[in-house]
């Protein structure tokens, strides 16, 4: 059979308005099911891989405490770190403050850093004035502040006094770590003006180590996983030694199974639209029955049938993954450009989210759509070959 | 030597016996019409000729090819190459022009369509439709859509005109005229002619007549 033939059969198909009407919607519900479980699946990866870049972005590879609480960077501490060859290590001071702005006051966490080499380990440009703080940009709009102003830092603990110190401090910046949580509670500024101020005589406790360089992206996280392994082993007991994604690994973990037990219950909906196909397959079948049969008397094969049978799913899946294809990265546009689309970041932790598919995800969707679409094209054919060729003539007969 | 052979052929539709062991030979080129009442069968021996049925027993032999132990791809084969049908209702699809419902058995068998449009073209211009070719079927009359009906039966030279009672909807002039056209253009593409009819006196404008009665031939 040339191709002429099929596009014989495909004018048969769609003459009569309510054919190619039939035939759009089909379309357009297998392409919006399509492009419904690839935007799931999207935000999913898309918030997994934001949640996990932005917590690299402020908190490296790994992170080390002491339970103790405080603890000097000495040689031997810094000489057992160098066993796993770190990119670049940064000596923190972590501790809770609040932040007070003209009557209005928020708990933040204030890190004490020295900004080059806290830059280099997190990634995150931190450019902190002597006496000045870099703050959250979240925690800058709600407070009300900018550049320029001073805000004052409240600290439950004063330097050897029972009573809170207070200082005033200028903001020299603002930043923004992609985390809306980080954005609103994070306060930085220089080690050296924190350390006197807690009376720390230059102790931390907190060590931020990268294993590589945090500009270039992770794709796998083993590689951090056993540099933790090796430092757990090489560090003394009283050290603990957390991977960065450690603070929402319960957030990670339950996208992980979400995605699974959702990519389960949208098959609902391809199952919903391929009924639409197998619809529109059954009512060609019964209005255009005639016409078939009596290509069928005139030399046409139930496996040329059946060909063009696949040909036609084959080509609606086709267009449908296209416009899913398309109608998602309009939703990706829209989650990105469009207010309404935004998502709350005081309940989903990120303050926008994007839609991040990578080829597998692709392949998966559609190797699944293409599967059910196979099934409705072999139930249109089994409903035309339990029909002999006799019935559909008698049919024309009677008329 | 016969070009179509019927040995004992039976046909069944659940517990109803349709034919009823038929047996009889039509030699190559021969002008057949099969006469019967409705119901009587002579429609279902029409599709198994064509090979557009299978005999419940028995063997239906057409060129020496036993239709019998056909699959469908080899049946469907045979219908494009051996076989034309002339349908009572003409049977032209509506969303293709008179052309193109004539090179649809050209089409659907991959032959080549310029050779079949040329003869179509000649055909049309002998019948009088060459001004019908490029219009829609419902654009023309009834006789103008049976001369189609006609020249896409005979598109790709069938060894076999199959006529489902060609002249149902005419009155005895204008069956006259088909079966003499039927009888003329079987003669000039020699083609094996069978037609199907209720009709005595259309039956007695072929040369052999075969009666057929409760699945059984009388005559």
């Amino acid at each position: 059979m040339k191709s002429g033939s099929y596009a014989s059969i495909f004018e048969i198909v769609l003459h009569g308005r309510s054919s190619g009407k039939i035939l759009l919607a089909t379309i357009f519900s297998f392409t919006f099911s399509i492009a419904v479980i690839l935007c799931t699946f999207g935000l999913m990866d898309g918030f997994d891989h934001l949640l996990k870049s932005g917590l690299r972005h402020s908190s490296g590879d790994l992170l080390v405490s002491n339970q103790k609480g405080f603890f000097p960077l000495t040689e031997t501490l810094k000489k057992e770190i160098n066993t796993i060859r770190p990119y670049s290590m940064a000596p923190v001071i972590q501790t809770e403050a609040f932040a007070l702005y003209q009557g209005k006051s928020k708990g933040v966490l204030v890190r004490g850093i020295e900004s080059d080499n806290f830059s280099k380990t997190t990634g995150l440009k931190v450019q902190v004035a002597p006496e000045g703080i870099v703050i959250g940009e979240e925690l800058a709009r709600q407070l009300g502040v900018k550049t320029g102003d001073e805000i004052a830092l409240a600290f439950g603990r004063g330097n050897g006094s029972a009573l809170p110190s207070v200082k005033l401090f200028k903001i020299s910046g603002t930043i923004e770590h992609g985390i809306y949580q980080k954005d609103l509670r994070f306060v930085y500024l220089r080690r050296d003006d924190l350390s006197p101020l807690l009376n720390l005589n230059n102790w931390i406790n907190l060590l931020i180590v990268s294993t590589a360089d945090p500009s270039v992206q992770l794709e796998d996280l083993e590689p951090i996983r056993d540099a933790q392994k090796k430092l757990r082993s090489e560090l003394p007991q009283e050290f603990l030694v957390k991977p960065f994604w450690s603070e929402y690994s319960f957030l990670i973990e339950a996208v992980k199974v979400e995605k699974f037990s959702i990519s389960l219950v949208l098959q609902l909906i391809v199952v919903v639209a391929v009924f639409n196909i197998i619809a529109f397959v059954i009512y060609i079948m019964e209005k255009k029955a005639q016409d078939f049969f009596f290509l069928r008397a005139v030399g046409l094969s139930l496996k040329n049938i059946m060909r063009f049978w696949l040909i036609s799913v084959v080509l609606i899946w086709l267009i449908s993954c296209v416009g899913a294809h398309l109608l998602s990265k309009l939703f990706n546009y829209g989650l990105q450009n469009l207010p309404f689309l935004q998502i709350p970041g005081e309940i989903y932790v990120l303050s926008s989210l994007q839609i991040r598919l990578d080829l597998k995800a692709y392949l998966t969707v559609y190797a699944v759509c293409f599967l059910w679409i196979l099934l409705a094209a072999f139930i249109g054919y089994l409903r035309l070959r339990r029909k002999p060729i006799i019935e559909g003539l008698r049919q024309e007969f009677s008329a | 030597m016969s070009f179509i052979r019927l040995e004992q052929v039976e046909k069944s539709f659940g517990k109803t016996k349709v034919l009823r062991g038929l047996n009889f030979e039509i030699k190559d080129k021969e002008l057949v019409a099969i006469r019967g009442a409705s119901g009587s069968g002579k429609s279902t021996l029409l599709y198994l000729l064509g090979g557009l049925d299978q005999p419940s027993t028995g063997k239906v032999i057409i060129d020496n090819k036993n239709l019998s132990t056909m699959g469908d791809e080899e049946l469907a084969n045979f219908r494009n190459s051996h076989v034309g049908f002339v349908f009572q209702f003409h049977f032209l699809l509506p969303s293709m022009t008179c052309r193109d419902n004539i090179l649809l058995p050209a089409r659907i068998g991959g032959r080549e369509t310029k050779a079949v449009g040329k003869s179509t073209d000649e055909l049309a211009n002998i019948l009088g439709v060459t001004h019908c070719l490029q219009k829609f079927p419902f654009e023309i009359s009834g006789g103008e859509q049976q001369r189609i009906n006609i020249i896409r039966a005979l598109s790709l030279r069938p060894k076999i005109l199959l006529c489902d009672e060609p002249t149902g909807n005419l009155d005895s002039k204008n069956s006259e005229k088909v079966a003499n056209l039927l009888k003329s253009l079987a003669a000039d593409y020699g083609a094996t002619l069978l037609v199907v009819t209720h009709d005595d006196k259309v039956a007695s404008f072929f040369p052999r007549k075969i009666v057929i009665e409760d699945g059984q031939i009388i005559g």
